[in-house]
C-alpha cells in the first residue's frame, strides 16, 4: 500500500473546511452603507423565476386587427432568440391564440444593468435599428438602469434614416481598455453588402457627407450612441459606445439586434410582477434540508462505518462548497448562475453521489476486514475495488448532463439549429449535475482515498473496529 | 445465510407494475383531462421540445451503450448498456406517470423528478454491473452471501440516502409552508424506489444466466 504522510488527512480536511467556510459564507465588507463583495457565498446566489418571482409582460396587437397564430408564432420565435442570444435560461415565452397575446416572463434577478422591467420591455420591443444623421432628441429621461437616456429622435434626426435593420447582418459586443483608463464597451453592428456600401459612401473621407459629422444609432425610440465619424468605415462594421454603455447593455443590444426585428407590430399591454410559485422560503428550505440531511447521513455513517462518517462529512461539505462556488461564481464579478428548484434537486443528487462514493470504499473495506484481511491490504483492495465503480458512475452522469446542457441551454449547437429555446428546469439540473459529477472525482474518490491512506498510518486508527470491522485480536 | 433473488420473476413483477403505472396514469390523464391538472406552463414546450428531447434520449442512450460496451466488453457490455439505457427510459416514463397519479401539478418541476429517476436508474445500473462483473470474476465459493444479495445491499445505501434527503425536504417544505415542494417530494420518493428496484431487476436478469 502506498504510504501517505500522516498529516495529509488533517491537511485535506482543514483545507476543505476552510474553502467551504469561504465558499458558503462568502467574504464582504462595508464602506459606509455600500456592501463590497470579495467572494460570493450561498446567500449571494440569484434564484430564478420560481423562487424570487418574475416580471411578466403581455404584448398585444398594435392595431385592433386580429393576429394569426403564425404571426404570433413568428414574433414569439424572435423574442426567444433574443433571450437565447443574451444567454438567459430561465424564462417563459408563449402566445395565447384566443386573446392574440404574447406573454414574456423573465426572472426578477437578471444579469443586466436594466431592471427586469426595463429588460423585458427592450427584449419584447420592436427591435428596429436605425442610423440617423445628427443626434437631436426629444427628451432626456432616467431609464430603468438609473442612467440618463435620450429618447425619440427630433429635428433633422427624425426626418431621415441613413441605414436601418434591413441592412444589418448581425451584432456583437467587445471591450477596449486604453492604458490608464477605464474599460469601454462597444456595440458592434455588422452590415450586409448593401449596408457596407452605403456606410462606406457616407463615411468616405473625401466625398462622404457624414465624415467628421455626428451620426446617431437608435434602437426603436432609444438612442444607443451618437458617435462622430472620425474615419472611413469600409468593412461594414460600425462600433459604437457611450458613457452609459455597460457590458450587460452592450450584450442586451447585440442580442436584440442579432435576433432581428419583430415581424409583426405589437404593443406592450401590461408589465407586472409575479410572485414566485414555490414561495419565498425555498432557499431557506434548501439550507435546512442540506444541514439536516448532512448531519443525519454523517451520524448514520459513523454508526455503521465509524471513521468513514468523518470522511463522508468532509466529502459532502467539499462537494457542496465547490458546487456553491461554481454556482455563485466565487470571486468573478457579476451576477451568479440562476438557481432554481431543479438545480437544488441536482445539488441533492450530487450529495448522494458523494455519499455513495465514500460508502463504496467504506463498505468494501468493512467487507474485506470481515473476511479476515489485514487493515492495510483491506484498505488498498477497497480503494482499488471502488475506483472503477465511482469513475463509471461519474462518467455516465457526465454523459447525461452534457447532453441535457447542450440540448436545453440557451447557448450551444442546438440554438443554432433549432433557434432559441431553453428549458431552464432541465438545463439547471444538468448544469449542476455535470459539475457535481466532475467534482466527485476529487471529493468522492481522491480525497477519501488520500485520507484513508493517511489515517491507517496512525497507531490509534490502526484497529479494524475504527472502520466498522471486528478487531482480529 | 444465503440470500438470492429470482430476477426473472422479480423482473416480471416490476415490469407489470411499470405497465400498470403507465396505464393508470394515461387513464387518469385521459379521463380527467387537462383541466384537472395545472397544464405545463412552460412556453418552451412544443414540437421542437419533443424533437430535442428525442434527440437527447437517442444520443445519451447511444453514448451510454457505447461506454458500457467498452467498459464491460468481456461481460455482455453492449447488452448491458442497452439494458441500462432502456431501464433509464422506463424509469423516466414511469416517473412522469407517478407524478400524474399522485396529482403533482404538471409543470417544469416534473422534469426534475424525471431526471432524478434517470440518474438514479443509471447509477443503479453502474453499481450493479460493476459489482456483478467483479463478482463473476472472483466466483469465490466461500462467499457468505450471493452477488445479488450484496448488490442489493449497495443499492440500499443510495436508496436510503436519497430517501433521507427527500424526507427532510418534505418535512421542511411542510413546516415552511412551501406547498408546491410537498407535491413533488412524495412522488419523487416513490420514483426513486421504483427506478432503483426496476433497474436492479432488469440488470440482474441479464447476469442471471
Amino acid at each position: 500500500m502506498k504510504r501517505i504522510a500522516k498529516p495529509v488527512s488533517f491537511i485535506i480536511a482543514f483545507l476543505i473546511l476552510a474553502f467551504s467556510f469561504v465558499s458558503l459564507f462568502g467574504i464582504s465588507y462595508y464602506v459606509g452603507d455600500n456592501k463590497h463583495t470579495v467572494i460570493k457565498g450561498f446567500g449571494d446566489i440569484d434564484w430564478g423565476i420560481d423562487t424570487t418571482g418574475a416580471t411578466k409582460l403581455v404584448l398585444k396587437s398594435a392595431t385592433d386587427d386580429e393576429m394569426s397564430a403564425d404571426s404570433l408564432k413568428a414574433n414569439t420565435r424572435v423574442i426567444k432568440n433574443r433571450l437565447a442570444y443574451f444567454g438567459l435560461n430561465d424564462y417563459e415565452v408563449y402566445f395565447v391564440d384566443d386573446t392574440d397575446e404574447i406573454v414574456v416572463v423573465v426572472p426578477r434577478t437578471i444579469d443586466c444593468d436594466y431592471s427586469s422591467k426595463g429588460f423585458v420591455k427592450l427584449i419584447a420591443g420592436k427591435g428596429y435599428v436605425t442610423v440617423r444623421p445628427s443626434d437631436d432628441y426629444t427628451q432626456m429621461v432616467i431609464d430603468e438602469s438609473n442612467a440618463g437616456a435620450f429618447v425619440t429622435p427630433a429635428g433633422d434626426t427624425s426626418k431621415s434614416v441613413l441605414l436601418d435593420s434591413e441592412t444589418i447582418a448581425n451584432a456583437s459586443y467587445f471591450s477596449y481598455k486604453p492604458e490608464g483608463e477605464d474599460k469601454y464597451y462597444y456595440l458592434n453592428i455588422a452590415f450586409d453588402e448593401q449596408g457596407t456600401d452605403a456606410l462606406y459612401t457616407m463615411t468616405n473621407s473625401m466625398t462622404g457627407k457624414y465624415y467628421n459629422q455626428i451620426i446617431s444609432v437608435w434602437l426603436d425610440d432609444l438612442m444607443l450612441a451618437n458617435p462622430t465619424v472620425s474615419e472611413e468605415i469600409s468593412d461594414g462594421q460600425l462600433a459604437v459606445s457611450g458613457y452609459s454603455m455597460t457590458e450587460s447593455k452592450a450584450k442586451l443590444y447585440s442580442a436584440i439586434i442579432s435576433a432581428g426585428v419583430l415581424p409583426y407590430d405589437m404593443k406592450i399591454d401590461s408589465v407586472q410582477f409575479v410572485d414566485p410559485v414555490a414561495g419565498y422560503m425555498v432557499s431557506d428550505i434548501f439550507l435546512i434540508v442540506g444541514i439536516a440531511a448532512t448531519l443525519l447521513i454523517t451520524i448514520l455513517m459513523i454508526l455503521r462505518y465509524r471513521v468513514f462518517g468523518g470522511i463522508a462529512l468532509v466529502s459532502i461539505i467539499g462537494q457542496v462548497a465547490v458546487l456553491v462556488a461554481i454556482i455563485s461564481g466565487f470571486c468573478i464579478p457579476g451576477r451568479t448562475f440562476l438557481m432554481d428548484i431543479s438545480g437544488a434537486c441536482a445539488l441533492a443528487l450530487c450529495v448522494v453521489l458523494s455519499v455513495i462514493s465514500v460508502s463504496f470504499i467504506a463498505h468494501t473495506l468493512k467487507e474485506n476486514l470481515e473476511s479476515g484481511m489485514a487493515l492495510r491490504s483491506a484498505a488498498e483492495a477497497a480503494i482499488k475495488h471502488s475506483r472503477k465503480n465511482i469513475f463509471d458512475i461519474n462518467i455516465v452522469l457526465i454523459i447525461v448532463a452534457l447532453m441535457g446542457m447542450l440540448m436545453f441551454g440557451s447557448v450551444g449547437l442546438t440554438t443554432a439549429i433549432f433557434g432559441g429555446m431553453a428549458v431552464s428546469s432541465i438545463y439547471n439540473f444538468c448544469f449542476v449535475l455535470f459539475f457535481g459529477a466532475v467534482v466527485n472525482f476529487f471529493t468522492g474518490y481522491l480525497f477519501p482515498e488520500l485520507m484513508l491512506r493517511s489515517l491507517v498510518n496512525f497507531k490509534v486508527f490502526s484497529k479494524p473496529s475504527w472502520y466498522g470491522g471486528k478487531n482480529n485480536d | 445465510m444465503t440470500k438470492s433473488f429470482d430476477f426473472a420473476k422479480l423482473f416480471k413483477l416490476v415490469a407489470l407494475a411499470a405497465v400498470a403505472i403507465v396505464f393508470i396514469g394515461t387513464l387518469l390523464l385521459f379521463i380527467l383531462g387537462g383541466d384537472t391538472f395545472i397544464s405545463f406552463r412552460d412556453g418552451n414546450l412544443g414540437f421542437v421540445f419533443y424533437l430535442k428531447a428525442a434527440i437527447t434520449v437517442v444520443l445519451a442512450c447511444a453514448l451510454i451503450t457505447l461506454y458500457f460496451g467498452v467498459r464491460f466488453r468481456k461481460k455482455q457490455g453492449f447488452k448491458a448498456g442497452l439494458i441500462a439505457s432502456l431501464s433509464a427510459c422506463v424509469s423516466a416514463l414511469t416517473s412522469f406517470f407517478i407524478c400524474v397519479i399522485f396529482r403533482a401539478p404538471l409543470c417544469g418541476y416534473v422534469f426534475s423528478v424525471i431526471l432524478l429517476a434517470i440518474c438514479i436508474s443509471l447509477m443503479c445500473s453502474v453499481v450493479h454491473f460493476d459489482f456483478l462483473n467483479k463478482s463473476s470474476k472472483k466466483k469465490s465459493k466461500s462467499e457468505e452471501k450471493s452477488p445479488s444479495a450484496k448488490g442489493f445491499r449497495r443499492l440500499f445505501v443510495f436508496l436510503f440516502v436519497i430517501l433521507v434527503i427527500l424526507f427532510v425536504a418534505f418535512v421542511a417544505a411542510l413546516i415552511l409552508d412551501a406547498n408546491l415542494l410537498t407535491f413533488y417530494a412524495f412522488p419523487a420518493c416513490v420514483t426513486v424506489i421504483f427506478s432503483s428496484i426496476f433497474t436492479f431487476c432488469a440488470c440482474g436478469k441479464l447476469f442471471e444466466k
